[in-house]
């Protein structure tokens, strides 16, 4: 009863950002599974050509780094499905079901332009006209994507225009920069991926050395390692077992994307939040496995 | 209350600092006359595209530009009883010659409009106009030309680049002033 009114008093993971956690990788799931049927998800990146005269070096990185180096498939157990890519890369063109290749353009520079005034005194006030500069920074790119299986290939382009009277050449091309990797990244971020504030339950521990390694699990969580906080919350279970800190496995495994896992730890509390929260993320992980995504769950 | 002032003034200059660039008037006082920090301005005829100055020329955005500064003449010196009615000004043309002022003059014994000394000019009137803004122009009429149905009209230029008046307020030159900081 004690731990049922602590439960209930005491808030566990947000609830509105996990919700709205789940129903922005809900949607990325549906827009995927309507642009690409069946859903297919091994690509092959061919080529990316600068059609501008100036280079654009963050482009090329965030190109490389996204669409080559970090989203190469691969086999692993351990991936927290939440996190994994949606769309992996090969290294071979033969085995992929989409064969993307894209080019850029990028233009930076001031434009001179008359602007209308009028004076400001006066009962009949006289119209002129100044020149102003505004400095604007241009990018577009074109990414083609081109389906194995028949389907019309699809072209997709970023357009980002910065322009400003006031904000120097170099701090628009900072901004350019800036959201070029948001949005080079949102073809494989299937979440908004922050670590939203967890409050936690009140766990009583008498052991002080363990009392102290579980201070840590709030610090592990808010940096995302759940693995490691999950890896305490179970030591710490395994001793104290009691509800709360069954909670704290279930937390950890829920983050991790571990529905089913943390189904069997909420178990022990009977909390309306909870309940709630993994009613919608066990329906994500059915529509998931649904269309043809088999997740990989992580243990610890 | 030292806190009070001392937000104020910081208040003050950041108003400064972001104030409006919008110009209280187009005219130099002569303070600024006098130490040569002048509001000039490129004046462009719309239709024959010249360029007010000693001798017109023809706009060109990507060039240096020849320019003016307004002045403000009192209605008093025209010597006209009516003179005070209106807001005149003398358009001077900046030759960049320290001391000397050449304004446009409508002058009534040679007929005709050109750029002369402004000591010389007498009566004042001659070299004296009333502004009068026509959507994004101005157009300008000679102080002489408000009271007077013969003689003083509305400044305008022709496709040889010369200067002359005209009566007819729809004939008038629109001029655009160009702000050159």
């Amino acid at each position: 009863m004690r731990y049922t009114i602590l439960l209930l008093v005491c808030h566990f993971v947000s609830i509105i950002a996990m919700a709205q956690s789940v129903e922005v990788r809900k949607y990325y799931l549906e827009s995927n599974h309507e642009t690409y049927k069946p859903m297919r998800h091994k690509f092959y990146f061919k080529s990316f050509d600068n059609k501008g005269k100036v280079k654009h070096e963050k482009t090329e990185q965030y190109i490389q780094e996204y669409f080559k180096d970090k989203s190469i498939c691969n086999n692993t157990s351990n991936k927290n499905w939440l996190k994994q890519e949606l769309f992996c890369s090969l290294s071979s063109e033969s085995e992929a079901d989409v064969v993307v290749s894209g080019t850029y353009s990028y233009t930076c520079g001031a434009n001179v332009f008359e602007k209308r005034m009028t004076e400001k005194t006066g009962t009949a006030r006289l119209p002129y006209f100044e020149d102003m500069t505004k400095n604007a920074a241009d990018l577009k790119i074109i990414l083609s994507f081109s389906y194995k299986d028949g389907t019309p290939s699809v072209t997709d382009t970023i357009s980002i225009t910065k322009a400003s009277e006031k904000k120097s050449l170099g701090e628009l091309e900072a901004d350019i920069d800036k959201a070029v990797k948001f949005k080079i990244a949102y073809y494989f971020d299937a979440t908004d991926a922050k670590s939203q504030y967890i409050n936690l339950p009140k766990v009583k521990i008498k052991d002080k050395a363990l009392k102290e390694e579980f201070a840590s699990v709030k610090g592990l969580l808010k940096n995302g390692e759940y693995v490691k906080a999950g890896v305490i919350c179970k030591k710490v279970n395994g001793i104290v077992n009691s509800p709360a800190s069954s909670v704290m496995v279930g937390i950890c495994y829920e983050l991790l994307g571990n529905y089913p896992k943390a189904n069997e730890y909420y178990k022990s509390v009977n909390d309306f939040h909870i309940k709630s929260r993994m009613k919608k993320s066990m329906k994500l992980l059915n529509y998931a496995e649904s269309i043809g995504y088999t997740p990989e769950f992580v243990e610890f | 209350m030292k806190n009070n002032l001392l937000l104020t003034a910081l208040l003050l200059l950041v108003m400064l600092r972001f104030a409006n660039a919008q110009l209280t008037s187009i005219t130099t006082d002569k303070a600024n006359v006098i130490s040569g920090n002048l509001k000039e301005f490129v004046i462009v005829d719309k239709a024959t595209q010249f360029v007010i100055a000693k001798e017109p020329v023809k706009y060109n955005a990507t060039k240096k530009m020849p320019t003016c500064y307004f002045t403000s003449i009192p209605g008093t010196e025209s010597g006209l009883t009516t003179g005070s009615d209106y807001r005149t000004l003398a358009i001077n043309a900046n030759l960049g010659i320290e001391g000397e002022h050449w304004v446009i003059t409508e002058n009534q014994d040679e007929k005709r409009v050109f750029i002369s000394r402004k000591k010389f000019v007498t009566p004042k009137y001659q070299c004296m106009w009333i502004p009068k803004a026509d959507g994004d122009n101005v157009v300008f009429l000679n102080l002489m030309g408000a009271t007077n149905t013969n003689w003083g009209g509305y400044l305008a230029i022709d496709d040889a680049g010369k200067f002359k008046t005209v009566k007819s307020f729809t004939e008038a030159s629109r001029w655009k002033l160009i702000y050159k900081k």
